[in-house]
């Protein structure tokens, strides 16, 4: 988003402010914006932002869990939540939509900045199922994470 | 007396048609016209955490004779 001022009298000096939601925006990145302008020798002009946008919590591997095998041997998952704020952190409750397919562990590997959360298939039935994991933080800047569960259970 | 003037508008042609293909007339217009000049074209923001507001202010100078229009700016 931009807004500028349309016209510039001869000698005179203008405004061109750019806007980035770094709510879209993850990691590195590099914005353009071209400057269109009745100055037949130089139409336009290019102008670029850059910088870093660091999520206040980190995923990783990701933000999602794929269980995958034969019923009663699925292996288990997990992944790891950061928080990257100087400021400890608490997780305040885990839930989920999936009960019937879906058990979840939390566990504390650095108390206040990392913490594990393992997910185990219970699925009675074969077959495929997608949910959610919803996990409440005392972070009021990212109250809640969502984390997104695959499942595929086969009979062999 | 035909042939001379057909000479001399041909002649006129095709020094015109080398001033414009060369940029010559088009630099002779915007000697009079408005001038760009940007100082600053990149800007690189500290590391900021998401969902904070990121905006840069560029400044425009128009160092030519006549007004500058700002047409559009678009982004990506």
């Amino acid at each position: 988003m931009a807004r500028y001022d349309r016209v510039i009298p001869p000698g005179g000096m203008g405004n061109i402010t750019v806007a980035i939601d770094s709510g879209k925006v993850r990691g590195d990145f590099r914005k353009k914006a071209i400057i269109w302008s009745n100055d037949l020798q130089r139409m336009s002009v290019a102008l670029y932002l850059e910088g870093e946008v660091i999520p206040h919590i980190s995923l990783d591997p990701g933000g999602y869990l794929s269980l995958l095998g034969v019923r009663g041997k699925v292996p288990k998952e997990h992944l790891d939540m950061i928080n990257n704020h100087k400021n400890p952190m608490k997780i305040i409750g885990v839930d989920g939509d999936l009960r019937d397919h879906i058990i979840w562990h939390l566990e504390e590997i650095k108390p206040g900045y990392v913490y594990r959360l393992g997910v185990e298939d219970i699925s009675e039935k074969v077959g495929d199922y997608t949910g959610h994991l919803y996990v409440r933080t005392d972070n009021p800047l990212k109250p809640e994470l969502v984390i997104i569960i695959n499942g595929h259970v086969s009979e062999k | 007396m035909n042939l001379n003037f057909l000479r001399a508008f041909m002649a006129f042609l095709v020094v015109t048609a080398i001033l414009f293909h060369s940029g010559l007339l088009c630099q002779a217009s915007s000697e009079g016209g408005p001038i760009i000049r940007v100082q600053e074209t990149t800007h690189a923001f500290p590391p900021v955490f998401e969902g904070e507001k990121l905006s840069h202010t560029f400044t425009i100078l128009n160092q030519g004779t006549t007004d500058l229009n700002i047409k559009r700016v678009t982004t990506s």
